[in-house]
C-alpha cells in the first residue's frame, strides 16, 4: 500500500524482468461508474492494487479525459448500465479510438450480456461486487494487448528479411510469411475487431501496433503492373524487395509493402504452380506475358473489390447475373462466366481440368464478358481478389472469375495460363469462403484490404494458398485447406472452375468434397465469429460469410443480423434454381443475380429443407435431385454443368445439414 | 477504565457483526470493506456506506412513486433503478438487501405489479433493518475509537 495516492506513476521497469515495457504498479486505470457507491468502493480496491486511479460517473466525462490524451490510461474499467451511454457504446468507441483495453462491469449475470460484452470488445467482463482478487489480475489485459502490438512490429520486421533472404519460392520463406501472417491476421483480430483498415495487405504497413496505422497501401492494377514488369526484369528468383521497389520507382510504397506484396504474388504463384504442375515452368521461366497477363488481369479481377455492384454491372455486360447479382451474385456470375470462358477457352486440357469442359459454343458471349470485366477495374482497392471476396459481394467472387477470365483471355498463351485459372478458379473458392471468414473477423465488410491480405494482395496468394489463409484467419474462417486437389470434384467436371467459383459465390464449397470443408471452416469461422463484431460484414453480402455461419452454431446470431438480407435472398434463389434446372443458364444467371441468393444457394445447398421453408416449397429438395442426375450427364455446357455441380455440392452437405436446418429454420422465422 | 470500555464496545462490536453474518444481512463484501480502511482512509467504511444510504435512498424513493402511480406501465424504469440498487448493495455486502432486489427485478420482468409492491415493501424494510443496524455499528465503533485514543495516554502514564 506504499503506494497508493501517488500523483507520479511509479513506473518500476525494472520490477518486472519479463514485462519490460509495462509497469504492473502504477497502471493508469480509469474506472467509469454512475454508481457512487461501486465507484468509490471500485477506487478503493484499484488503489489496493497500486494503480493509479481516475474516475468519473459520467460516460461522456470519461471519453473527454481520454480523447484528450490516449496516453493518460493504460485500461479502462466501466460500468454496463449507465444513463448518460450505453457502457457498450462506450466500450466500443474506446476500443476503437483509442484501442484500449476495457474491461466490463455489470451487475447482470445474463450470459446475452456477457457476450455482447465480449463481442464488442471488452476485454474482459467482471460481475458486481467486484473483489480485489479479480481486480488484481487486469494488469494482465494491458501486457497482452502490448506484446501482440510488438509482436505484430517483430513480425513485420520480420517479414522484411524474409523475401530478401530468398528470392524464389523456398518453402521457408513463404512458411514464414504465412506465420507471420498469421499472427498479423490474429492481432488484427483481436485489436482491431471493427476496423476496417486492419487486415489486408501489407503486412508491413502496420507497424505500429498500438495507434498509429500507416495508411494502407492499395494495389492498384497500375501498380501492379509496375511491380510486374519489375519483377519479370528482374527474374523471380532474383526479384527482392529492395529492387522491386528501385525498379517501380513509385514513391507511395515502402519496401515492407513491396515484401508483402512480392510474398503473396509468390505464395499465388506456387499455388497455381502444385495446382498445374507445368505452371512452374511458365512462372518459373519468367513468362513475361504470363505475369504481365495474369497478374493484370487477374489482378484487375481480384481488384475490382470496389464494389459488389461494380464487378457484376461493368465486369460483365454478357453476363446478367453479374449485373444482378449485387455483391455475392456477382461473383457467383462472374465466376460462372470465367469458369465457361476458360473452359471455353482452354483448347489444351490442363491436367486438372477436364478436357470435355472445354465447350466452344458459349465462349462468344461468355469470353465477351469477361473481357469486360476484366477491363473493369475498379481495381482500387484490391487488395487481392479475394479481399473483393471478402467485400462480401461480388468482390470475393469477381476474383475467381477474374481469374478464370484472364486466364481465358490468355489462353490462348498457353495450358498453364488455363491451369492456373482453373486453380485460381479452385483456390478463390475456397478462398472466398476464406476470406469471408476472414472478413468476418475483420468486421470490414467493404475494405479490400481486409482479409484479403491472406488472400495474398491481389488475391493471387491468397487464392492459392488457403492454409495461409486459415492460418491467419485463425480459428475464424479456417477454411479447411482447399488444396487444388480437395477439389477433385470440380476438377472432374468441366465445370470444375465454375464449381469452385459458382460455390464460392454461394458457399465456398464447390464440391462435394469441399462441403465439408466449409462446414468445418464453418464451424472455424464460428468460434472466431462469436468475438469478432465482424458479424455486420456478412450483412454486405457475404456469401461466404452466410454460408459458413449456417455452418458455424455461433452463426446463429449472426444470421439474425442478416436475416433480413438472407429472407429476400433466400426466398427468391431457390425458386429460380428450382425452375431453372433445365435451364442451367437461366438459374445461374439467377444465381448470380442474387446475391441473396447466393446466400441461399448455400443455404440451399446445405440444406434443402431449408430452401423449402423459404420457398415454402419442396420443390428444392426434388430440384437437387434432379440436379444431380444432371449433373452426372452434362459436362459439356459450363452453365449446366455449373448448376449441377452446385446443386451436388449442395446436395452432397449431408453433414451440416441437420444443423442448417435448425438455423436456417431460425432465420427464417426471425425474418 | 476507559480503555477496559474499548475493549467492551470492540466486543460488542464483534458480536453484532457476527450476528449480521449470521443474519445474512451482510456478507464477505462487508469485510473485505473493512479490509480496505487503512491508515490512508482510516473511515473508509463509514463513508462508502454514507454514499450507499444516500443513493439508496433516492432509489427507494423513485421505485415507490413509480409503483404508486395511478397508470404505472414503465417497468423498464423499474429494472433500471433496481440495477442500481443491486450493483450498489452488493458492493458494500448487503445480501439480504441484494437478495430481494433480485426478486424485486424478476417481479418486474414479469410485469407483475402486484409482486413488484409486495417485492418494494419488503426491501424497504430490509433496507430500514441494514440501515439501522449499520448506524449501531458504526456507533460502537466511534465509541470504541474515542474509547481507545483516550486509552493510549493512559497507558503511557
Amino acid at each position: 500500500m506504499a503506494v497508493e495516492n501517488q500523483k507520479d506513476h511509479l513506473r518500476d521497469e525494472e520490477e518486472d524482468g519479463f514485462i519490460n515495457r509495462f509497469p504492473i504498479v502504477g497502471m493508469r486505470v480509469l474506472a467509469v461508474d454512475d454508481n457512487p457507491t461501486c465507484l468509490k468502493v471500485l477506487d478503493k480496491l484499484l488503489r489496493q492494487c497500486e494503480y493509479h486511479v481516475t474516475t468519473t460517473t459520467n460516460a461522456i466525462e470519461a471519453l473527454r479525459m481520454l480523447r484528450e490524451n490516449r496516453n493518460n490510461f493504460d485500461l479502462v474499467i466501466s460500468d454496463v448500465d449507465m444513463p448518460d451511454m450505453d457502457g457498450f457504446k462506450l466500450l466500443e468507441m474506446v476500443g476503437l479510438e483509442m484501442d484500449l483495453p476495457v474491461i466490463m462491469l455489470s451487475g447482470h449475470r445474463d450470459r446475452n450480456m456477457v457476450f455482447k460484452g465480449i463481442s464488442h470488445g471488452a476485454c474482459d467482463y467482471l460481475l458486481k461486487p467486484v473483489r480485489l482478487e479479480e481486480l488484481q489480475n487486469i494488469w494482465q489485459h494491458v501486457v497482452r494487448k502490448q506484446t501482440t502490438a510488438s509482436k505484430d512490429q517483430n513480425k513485420a520486421s520480420n517479414e522484411d528479411r524474409n523475401p530478401n533472404i530468398s528470392g524464389g519460392n523456398s518453402q521457408n520463406v513463404l512458411e514464414n510469411i504465412a506465420e507471420q501472417n498469421k499472427n498479423l491476421g490474429k492481432r488484427r483480430k483481436d485489436q482491431d475487431e471493427e476496423e476496417e483498415n486492419e487486415d489486408g495487405e501489407g503486412t508491413g504497413d502496420e507497424d505500429d501496433p498500438s495507434s498509429q496505422k500507416k495508411p494502407r497501401v492499395v494495389w492498384s492494377v497500375d501498380l501492379h503492373k509496375k511491380f510486374l514488369i519489375a519483377v519479370n526484369q528482374l527474374g523471380l528468383e532474383k526479384a527482392v524487395p529492395k529492387k522491386i521497389l528501385d525498379l517501380m520507382n513509385d514513391e507511395r510504397l515502402t519496401r515492407e509493402n513491396v515484401a508483402s506484396h512480392l510474398q503473396k504474388f509468390r505464395l499465388y504463384l506456387k499455388k497455381a504452380n502444385h495446382h498445374q504442375g507445368n505452371m512452374v515452368a511458365a512462372l518459373g521461366g519468367g513468362n513475361d506475358s504470363y505475369f504481365q497477363m495474369n497478374g493484370m488481369e487477374g489482378y484487375a479481377n481480384f481488384c475490382t473489390s470496389t464494389g459488389s455492384g461494380t464487378i457484376s454491372s461493368t465486369g460483365m455486360p454478357s453476363c446478367p447475373s453479374s449485373a444482378v447479382f449485387g455483391r455475392l451474385n456477382s461473383p457467383a456470375g462472374l465466376n460462372m462466366r470465367g469458369m465457361s470462358s476458360s473452359t471455353l477457352v482452354q483448347p489444351v486440357p490442363s491436367q486438372n481440368i477436364n478436357n470435355s469442359w472445354i465447350p466452344a459454343n458459349q465462349s462468344s458471349s461468355l469470353l465477351h464478358g469477361i473481357p469486360t470485366q476484366l477491363n473493369q477495374s475498379k481495381l482500387n482497392n484490391c487488395a487481392t481478389g479475394i479481399s473483393q471476396l471478402t467485400q462480401i459481394d461480388s468482390t470475393g467472387f469477381a476474383v475467381p472469375s477474374g481469374f478464370h477470365n484472364s486466364r481465358a483471355t490468355l489462353s490462348n498463351a498457353n495450358n498453364s495460363l488455363q491451369v492456373s485459372n482453373h486453380h485460381l478458379m479452385m483456390d478463390g473458392n475456397s478462398q472466398q469462403t476464406h476470406n469471408s471468414g476472414s472478413f468476418r473477423n475483420q468486421s470490414s465488410v467493404g475494405s479490400a484490404s481486409l482479409g484479403n491480405t491472406n488472400a495474398g494482395i491481389g488475391g493471387f496468394s491468397n487464392l492459392l494458398d488457403y492454409n495461409h489463409c486459415n492460418e491467419n484467419w485463425q480459428s475464424q474462417a479456417q477454411l479447411p485447406k482447399f488444396p487444388a486437389n480437395s477439389l477433385p470434384v470440380c476438377e472432374s467436371f468441366n465445370g470444375n472452375q465454375l464449381h469452385p467459383t459458382s460455390i464460392t459465390a454461394f458457399n465456398p464449397r464447390p464440391c462435394v468434397g469441399n462441403n465439408q470443408v466449409d462446414f468445418s471452416s464453418g464451424n472455424v469461422i464460428t468460434a472466431t465469429l462469436e468475438d469478432a463484431r465482424n458479424v455486420p460484414s456478412f450483412q454486405e453480402g457475404g456469401l461466404i460469410g452466410n454460408v459458413i455461419q449456417p455452418t458455424s452454431y455461433a452463426v446463429q446470431q449472426r444470421w439474425e443480423e442478416h436475416k433480413v438480407d438472407y429472407s429476400q435472398n433466400m426466398i427468391r434463389p431457390f425458386n429460380p434454381i428450382n425452375l431453372q434446372v433445365s435451364s442451367s443458364r437461366e438459374a445461374t444467371n439467377f444465381v448470380a443475380h442474387n446475391t441473396n441468393q447466393s446466400k441461399t444457394v448455400c443455404n440451399n445447398r446445405v440444406d434443402a429443407s431449408f430452401v423449402d421453408q423459404v420457398n415454402g416449397t419442396s420443390t428444392s429438395v426434388g430440384h437437387c435431385t434432379e440436379v444431380e442426375k444432371l449433373s452426372s450427364d452434362l459436362r459439356v455446357n459450363s452453365n449446366d454443368a455449373y448448376m449441377r455441380e452446385i446443386m451436388a455440392s449442395q446436395v452432397g452437405y449431408i453433414p451440416g445439414f441437420g444443423t442448417i436446418n435448425d438455423i436456417m429454420g431460425t432465420m427464417v422465422k426471425r425474418v | 477504565m476507559l480503555g477496559f470500555g474499548a475493549d467492551l464496545l470492540w466486543a460488542d462490536m464483534n458480536r453484532l457483526l457476527a450476528f449480521l453474518f449470521h443474519q445474512g444481512v451482510l456478507d464477505e463484501q462487508f469485510l473485505q470493506l473493512q479490509q480496505l480502511q487503512d491508515h490512508t482512509s482510516p473511515n473508509f467504511v463509514s463513508e462508502v456506506v454514507n454514499i450507499y444510504f444516500h443513493e439508496s435512498e433516492k432509489l427507494l424513493n423513485n421505485l415507490r412513486s413509480l409503483l404508486m402511480e395511478r397508470e404505472f406501465s414503465d417497468y423498464k424504469k423499474i429494472e433500471i433503478h433496481l440495477n442500481q440498487f443491486i450493483g450498489s448493495s452488493s458492493s458494500i455486502g448487503a445480501k439480504r438487501v441484494t437478495s430481494v432486489c433480485i426478486a424485486f427485478r424478476a417481479a418486474s420482468e414479469q410485469d407483475n405489479r402486484a409482486g413488484c409492491l409486495r417485492a418494494l415493501e419488503m426491501l424497504e424494510h430490509e433496507y430500514c433493518y441494514l440501515k439501522n443496524k449499520l448506524h449501531e455499528l458504526f456507533q460502537i465503533e466511534q465509541q470504541r475509537a474515542l474509547a481507545a485514543g483516550v486509552r493510549y495516554p493512559m497507558q503511557h502514564q
